[in-house]
């Protein structure tokens, strides 16, 4: 799998966007995840919300 | 002076984004701080010690956008504040003209692009761990560039990827080089044989950009900072050193680190010496000869490390660097200087962005000069009480947590007026003979950093003349002429600026050392 990835990597950017516009410049495949903290950042909710997702 | 400030309620954007927007406003005339943060606890905290903790910005939650001015009067502060709104519309409005989609989740990103193999996460640390084992549950590969992930985190992460054949490259890897394509801080280097896996990302830039002047790179797999620690056991060193070993374009290894567990060491050195591909490894400041008794090339300095690849490659004996330009030339350039400080003038000062450069630099001049104090020392006797304050031979790594924590200002590589004023404040200190720097070029880096650079080293120049001193100051371009920046004109730039360029980390070092010993070292070093 990781054979793979060296010959091609296609690239989720999540966080930082100029990472993404670097990616981009280079020619490379790249979309962009525009990250928010989820349930605005509060970690008990975020943990609830997970076990939700995980049911 | 005025502070006024702006809560943008549930606008979050990203902490470099928020940087550039700080450092806009900060250059609006009459502006004398600003700040463009999240409201999170910890940047109100910090905002409070900068007296710049506003009523509004108190009542405002981890999801609203702040934006907080100092100015010299209600007028220039309204203007910034205002100014705002134009950049955040700009940007949002060159999105809508590119017709990019972008994506509000992980899962729906991945959803949408079923075809993608590798997550780059660079989300504030405690968020990452959870989108890290999105993506690996998804089977994609991730860069961690976040840091502050906690090690559990980060071994739960490392055994999950294992398990399901999937590279964990970080936490806190901030460099990566992907079938030619650049990851998080990385510069554009020729494609080649050499193939690196690294758990220092700034190493893996000198490396690598020395490289690209000869035979070219690979790939280059980062492993983050704790990958060699006994808990995580080089879980991503040994999967990335199998894959280069796998690797048909790969032809040379190098493998670099600062020393590991003893045990870590055997599994990965072990490993290694299986491959039957000639590697060269640099434990920065570890011991050489366990790694010449498996027959293995080991390497004391990253330059040397590039080097050493090099010969390999082309089936020479492999062979240290010194220096690489002429030698007469070398010691005319340090007595040009040397002549010139004073009797006073003892003791180096190094300012670097780079904490590998930090510590090799520290290695060499601690062999070569003596002991070094810094924030983070060799030794822990010689760790400095106030990181602001210099002691004797003083190197500061101005990337860690202590400076960059400051009002959430960004890397040093990025953002550099932490060191803009440490540079003026050596340059005052009657006991500095000589001024260290490290210059990193390439994707991620500041867009031109000697730019940045040059106007306060003219100054600190002025600063030591007023006071009938001479001060030197030495540097080393890590990059290429390939990158954005352009390595040939930023070091055409800083010598324009009076500064000594040495062509890596590691001949800087050496070149502030002969300086500051008036050429007492060259017997040693060139022997």
């Amino acid at each position: 799998m990781i054979v793979e990835l060296l010959r091609k990597p296609k690239i989720i950017n999540i966080g930082a966007r100029n990472f993404h516009d670097s990616l981009i410049a280079q020619g490379a495949d790249s979309v962009h995840v525009d990250w928010k903290p989820p349930a605005g950042g509060d970690q008990e909710m975020m943990k609830l919300l997970d076990k939700l997702d995980k049911l | 002076m005025v502070t006024r400030s702006l809560v943008r309620k549930n606008e979050y954007r990203d902490s470099i984004f928020l940087m550039r927007i700080s450092k806009q406003l900060e250059e609006l005339e009459g502006v004398q701080r600003a700040s463009a943060i999240m409201a999170t606890d910890a940047n109100k905290g910090l905002l409070e010690d900068a007296g710049m903790l506003t009523d509004e910005i108190k009542g405002a939650s981890s999801n609203d956008l702040v934006i907080v001015v100092d100015a010299v009067s209600s007028e220039r502060a309204g203007e910034a504040i205002s100014s705002v709104g134009g950049i955040l519309a700009e940007e949002a409005r060159k999105r809508v003209e590119e017709a990019e989609v972008i994506y509000k989740t992980l899962d729906s990103a991945i959803g949408a692009e079923p075809e993608s193999n590798l997550v780059l996460i660079s989300v504030p640390g405690e968020f990452a761990a959870r989108e890290a084992e999105r993506a690996l549950r998804a089977g994609k590969h991730v860069m961690i560039f976040s840091d502050g992930v906690p090690l559990e985190d980060e071994v739960r992460l490392k055994r999950l990827g294992r398990e399901k054949g999937l590279l964990v490259m970080g936490p806190d890897c901030g460099t990566a080089i992907i079938n030619g394509i650049g990851l998080g801080f990385a510069n554009v280097v020729k494609r080649g044989p050499v193939g690196v896996v690294a758990a220092s990302g700034t190493g893996a830039q000198e490396v690598t950009s020395l490289i690209s002047a000869g035979p070219g790179i690979s790939h280059v797999i980062g492993t983050g900072g704790r990958d060699l620690h006994d808990e995580v056991g080089g879980i991503t060193m040994l999967m990335g050193l199998q894959s280069l070993a796998d690797d048909p374009e790969t032809k040379t290894i190098i493998l670099i680190s600062k020393p590991p567990s003893p045990e870590v060491a055997k599994r990965i050195l072990k490993a290694a010496s299986e491959v039957g591909k000639p590697t060269v490894v640099n434990f920065l400041g570890g011991d050489p000869k366990i790694i010449e008794e498996i027959n293995l090339t080991p390497a004391v300095t990253l330059e040397d490390a590039a080097a050493k690849a090099i010969a390999l490659q082309r089936g020479e004996k492999p062979k240290g660097v010194t220096f690489s330009a002429d030698l007469n030339e070398v010691k005319n350039t340090a007595e040009k200087e040397h002549k010139r400080i004073g009797p006073n003038q003892r003791y180096i000062r190094g300012i670097y962005s780079g904490g590998t450069f930090s510590s090799e630099a520290m290695l060499i001049v601690r062999d070569l000069v003596g002991d070094v104090h810094s924030n983070v020392p060799l030794k822990p006797e010689l760790k400095l009480k106030d990181s602001n304050k210099s002691k004797e031979h003083t190197f500061v790594d101005m990337g860690e947590d202590e400076f960059t924590a400051e009002i959430g200002k960004p890397h040093p590589m990025i953002y550099h007026e932490l060191r803009q004023k440490r540079i003026l404040q050596e340059a005052s200190d009657p006991e500095t003979a000589v001024i260290l720097l490290d210059v990193v070029l390439g994707y991620g880096a500041h867009e031109d950093p000697v730019g940045a650079l040059a106007p306060t080293l003219r100054e600190a120049k002025k600063i030591a003349e007023r006071e009938r001193r001479y001060l030197p100051v030495v540097a080393s371009v890590c990059g290429t002429p390939q990158d954005p920046q352009n390595l040939t004109a930023q070091e055409k730039w800083l010598r324009g600026a009076g500064v000594i360029v040495m062509p890596s980390n590691a001949q800087a070092a050496r070149m502030a050392a002969l300086i500051v010993t008036k050429g007492g070292v060259w017997n040693k070093m060139v022997g």
